[in-house]
Formats: C-alpha cells, structure tokens, sequence
C-alpha cells in the first residue's frame, strides 16, 4: 500500500475543529469528507484558504501525523467519519482522547500512539515506508517497530473486518444470563 | 476495598478478557448522534434490546426562540428521531412537553439518573450524571448502535484518579473550581483516568454543583467523573421522587480507602478568585482582573487579545446563561439575585436558556422570566442553544461571548466567535456592565 503522509502536529485538536457542529445534522455517515477541518480551510465567505488541507482532492493523503490529545471535545463519531472519508487510513498521535481513539478504531481505522520526540523525528525525516502486522499489532515505520495498543477483541474485529456487534452476539448467553440476575 | 468506579464496574461486568463487556443500565439518546445508529442497527435487522433502559430527548438542533424550525437538515434528523423512537418503543421527551429538556438536566431531574447504574449517551458530557455516583459516559454512534443491539459496551478499564478538593471560599462557585482544575491542571491530564471528585468542598456542595464540576470531567480529559453517595445525593434523589429501593447498596458507593486510587491529586481552592478563560481550551484562564498570558499568536489573533490585557478589559458583547454544565434552576435563581433591579447593558445581548421545561415553567410561574425580562435578557425554551449553536442561537463573529457553558473551541458557539467560559455570577456581571469585574 502506498502512503502519503500529512503532518499537522498541534496539540489539542478537538472535534469541533476537525467536523464543526453545522455539519453535525444530517442523518447518513456518508460524505463529511469536504467538510473536514472547515473553518482551517475556508474563509467566513467560503473562500479556500491556502493550506495544505485543501490540497487533497484526489483523497491521496492517507496517514496523519499530528501532537497530543487529538480529537478531544465533544464524542460525534461524525469527527472519524469525516477523517476517513477525506482519506485518512492511520493516524499517528503522541495521545489521543479516549472517546475518538474508540470511535477511529470502530471505523476499523489506526491509531498509532508515539512518543512527542519520535512524531518530531517522523515529521524531520519524512516516512519512507510502512508495514502494519495486525497479527503481531505492530507497524513499522522507515524500519522502526511500534506497537499498536489494542485489546484481543480488537484485533479480531480488525483482522475479520467485523464490527464490535458482531463480535458480543457470541456472548449472548452471558448477557441473558445476567439479565435474569438484574 | 475499592473506588466507587470499580465497585460499580465490577458490578456491571459480564465478560473480562483484556476489555470489559459491561451491562448498560440507562441509554440516553439525543438527535444529533442516534441516527445513523438506528440505520446501523437496521442494516443488520435486530431491533432495540431494551427500550425501556432507553430514554430520548431532542435537544441540540431544535430552536429555543418558540419559532418554526426552518431548518431543513435539521428537521430531518427531528423526524428521523420521532420515527426511530415510535418505531423501537423508546420513551421520547418532544419539544414543549413537561419531560422535554437537555439530556443531562432532564434524567436526574425525572428520578433516571440513579446511584451504582452504568449510563452512556452519545454526548462527551454525560459525566454529568456521575454526581449521583454512577459510572456515566459519552460514546460514539458505533457504540451507541451496540447499546441498542446487545445492551452492553465493551470498554477498557481506567485508571482512578480521587481529585481531592479543600480549603473554604465563599467567593466563588463550582464553575470556578473546574475552571481552576483546568487551568492548573490542562485538558488531557485526566486521559486514561476515572475522574473522583471528593473532600470538604464536595461534602458540602449541592447535586447542581457536583454535576456542574463532574461535567466537565471530559474537558479534564477523562470520560467519566463521579462523587460519592451521601444524604445530599439521597435528599436530591427523594425530592425528584426517585426509586429508592436499593438504598442499602448505594449507602456503599464511596470509595473505601484513599490508597485506592491510582493517582491523588490536591486541589486547594481556600485562595482562589473567579476564573474567566481567554483562549481557545478551557484551560486557557486567568482569574478575574488577572492579565492574559503570553500564548501562539494563533490563539491571541483568533480571540482578538493581547498578552498584558487585563481580562476585564475585555468588551463582553453577548452573555449566554444556560447548558448542561450551568443550566439549572439553581443557576437561574442565582442569576436572578445579580439581575434583580439591575439593566443589561445597552451593548449587550444576554441569553438566558433553562436546562428543561420543568425549570422554563417554574421561572414562569414565580416571576424570574418576568425579572430577566425586565433586566433585558431574552428568555428561551430549553435546549442546548448557544452552548454549540447548532441553532439560530450562533453567537457573532469576532464579539466577545460571556459564557456559561464547557466549551471555547474556535467556531464552537459561531464561526470566529470568542468565548468566555465563566460562572453564572461573572456571567451576569459581564451582563450588567459589559465587560468582567469582581463585584457587582
């Protein structure tokens, strides 16, 4: 797989910034790609601004390097949608907030956390290549091996391609079980 | 021995195998994010496992002004709404109706938020409910689709955090001591953590107090914030008319020793002042007549500011009184207080927007809309309102908003709009004289 990499390493990037609340009200998941980092790329007329946000028409930006505590604010799921939908596989964190390191991994997409100075080293460099092993919940960058902090169950539904409703009907019984108690 | 939060999860766990499968015993659902969890659910043909631990309201989307909402995105994801509710069973809190309100006003108002229950709500300040010692949290549509399906979510266990609160001060409210959390501590501090709010501050605070601090858990970082169980929590409890059946198991939800908790952290408040955020995070503070700080010059360009200005410089333009965090009735009877013979300033747009119908109704009946009235504020029906401006209730473009509210976000109450998040007493302050001061 081929890898175009976007650096945008700024601490405490919330979810209002990455999909603003006017984009919050349609009904489908679908197409919130072009609405992604909004008032970043466009002007109170609507005019684009110069960044390189707007410089990914064809989708071709695939993994995104940014700082800490990414994503935190508000839990719209809306904030994933819209990053997969510009085109974003892997994002590559020094921390993510809870609630969007949950909803990107239930769109069965990557959240790789590193340390600060190595996301500098990564943005200083460039990434030359990326291999992921989900069997082993590793990826390796320009030969460097990082794990990907995920449960068991986590890794099954990303290596079935299955989602987390899935997974829990094997334990029905136990949920019914419990129900009887409560 | 063991915190409140493990004595609960423990309680609620069905399956441990490196992530928890906990029982959900209060879905709250809202428009904004249950939609595509409904078509989740239906692509997949199962239907609402228990309707009847599922409770909606309509808050975000719908005007507060009493008008029509013309809105046609927006009155989509109403109707989507009403249809998916009628269609599952699942009680609904329309627009106008007694039980109507913002999510996290209306369940402990109505007697649902109750002691040791899990409840989730696609909305980051579900913590909110965790003042009456529960393990409450925000969650995405995903996870809002497998609380439908199975009743349950799968979560990883956090760490616990006992933030210990102490000194007296009568200077100052709850609102304050988050503020303050934030601005000494950041807004990632609580990641990985179960936020414990508890000390003499705590034992002495109100249920509106507790669950304007612990709404703010999520701005701390943490997903969940909660207090202990006390009489406090059972007066509230009992005066709402709640179930109080499982009175022996709550009277256990206290954490039983301090050395349970993986990390402490003391928060003396005896010194404080009235804290008033200047940037764009809610840990961007200065207390009241305090200078603001050296930042990025993004920040400063964004809020119009420079470092070395005093906050209460500052030219408040628009006031805005309401929101989960400061939008219940004991915010309007305090906001009343500093209004009563006062004027809103003649520069100044305030509004003022109560957490539910119960709360509308009451101002009505004991002359407090006529009060804010006659000050000058405008009066809404309940909703979220300015607090994310999904409505008309946008605040203008490079003014200066006194705020109520948890968030500061560039764009978050209008595009380029500059918040202050603040208390109910600052916010009327800043009303009366359009820019901060200590005293009235």
């Amino acid at each position: 797989m081929k890898y175009k990499v976007m650096n945008l390493v700024y601490d405490n990037i919330d979810t209002d910034i990455i999909i603003p609340k006017q984009f919050l009200k349609q009904t489908s998941k679908d197409g919130l790609g072009k609405y992604a980092f909004y008032n970043w790329r466009y002007d109170a007329k609507g005019n684009k601004k110069q960044t390189i946000l707007n410089e990914n028409d064809d989708k071709q930006y695939n993994v995104l390097i940014t700082g800490h505590n990414f994503g935190c604010g508000s839990s719209r799921e809306h904030a994933a949608w819209a990053l997969a939908d510009y085109g974003f596989d892997i994002i590559i964190a020094s921390s993510f907030s809870d609630i969007f390191y949950q909803n990107w991994l239930n769109n069965n997409k990557i959240p790789l956390i590193i340390a600060n100075d190595e996301i500098m080293n990564l943005v200083a460099e460039g990434i030359k290549n990326i291999t992921i092993n989900l069997l082993k919940k590793r990826i390796i960058i320009n030969d460097k091996c990082y794990e990907i902090k995920i449960s068991k169950k986590r890794q099954i539904c990303l290596l079935e391609d299955i989602d987390e409703i899935d997974y829990t009907t094997k334990f029905t019984t136990q949920i019914k079980e419990y129900e009887l108690l409560i | 021995m063991a915190t409140i939060f493990d004595k609960i999860w423990t309680k609620h766990e069905i399956v441990n195998d490196e992530e928890s499968l906990l029982y959900i015993d209060l879905h709250l659902i809202h428009e904004v994010t249950s939609p595509q969890a409904f078509t989740m659910l239906e692509a997949k043909k199962l239907k609402v496992r228990r309707p009847e631990r599922t409770y909606a309201t309509m808050d975000h989307s719908i005007r507060t002004d009493g008008k029509k909402l013309d809105d046609k995105i927006a009155q989509g994801q109403l109707k989507a709404l009403i249809k998916n509710t009628s269609k599952y069973d699942i009680p609904l809190a329309r627009q106008g109706a007694k039980n109507h309100g913002i999510v996290h006003v209306i369940a402990p108002e109505q007697g649902l938020t109750l002691p040791g229950q899990t409840i989730v709500c696609g909305d980051s300040h579900t913590a909110t409910h965790g003042a009456f010692a529960c393990i409450a949290f925000g969650i995405g549509t995903s996870e809002i689709a497998h609380v439908f399906a199975t009743q349950t979510l799968w979560q990883t266990k956090p760490k616990n955090m006992g933030i210990q609160i102490i000194g007296l001060n009568n200077n100052i409210s709850a609102k304050d001591v988050i503020l303050y959390i934030l601005k000494e501590y950041g807004v990632s501090f609580g990641q990985g953590y179960a936020l414990e709010f508890f000390g003499k501050y705590i034992d002495n605070a109100s249920m509106d107090e507790r669950m304007t601090i612990c709404n703010m858990a999520i701005e701390c970082g943490a997903k969940y914030g909660l207090c202990a169980f006390d009489q406090t929590t059972y007066d509230y409890l009992k005066q709402v008319g709640a179930s109080l059946k499982n009175i022996e198991e709550y009277q256990d939800l206290h954490t039983d020793y301090i050395g349970d908790f993986d990390k402490i952290i003391e928060v003396n408040i005896s010194k404080i002042k009235p804290v008033i955020t200047w940037g764009i995070n809610p840990s961007q503070a200065v207390f009241v007549n305090e200078t603001i700080p050296q930042a990025d010059s993004f920040t400063h360009d964004y809020m119009g500011l420079t470092s070395g200005t005093n906050i209460n410089e500052v030219k408040i333009t628009q006031v805005f009184i309401g929101s989960c965090t400061n939008g219940r009735l004991s915010d309007f009877i305090k906001a009343a207080c500093f209004l009563k013979g006062n004027k809103v300033h003649q520069d100044v747009r305030c509004l003022i927007v109560p957490g539910s119908q119960v709360i509308k109704e009451y101002l009505d009946d004991n002359g407090y809309t006529r009060l804010f009235e006659e000050a000058g504020c405008e009066v809404r029906n309940p909703g979220c309102s300015a607090c994310l401006a999904m409505n008309n209730d946008t605040m203008p473009a490079n003014e200066h908003v006194a705020s109520t509210s948890n968030r500061n976000f560039e764009g978050r109450q209008g595009s380029l709009s500059r918040t202050h998040l603040c208390s109910v007493e600052m916010a009327c302050i800043a009303a009366i004289h359009g820019h901060f001061q200590m005293e009235v």
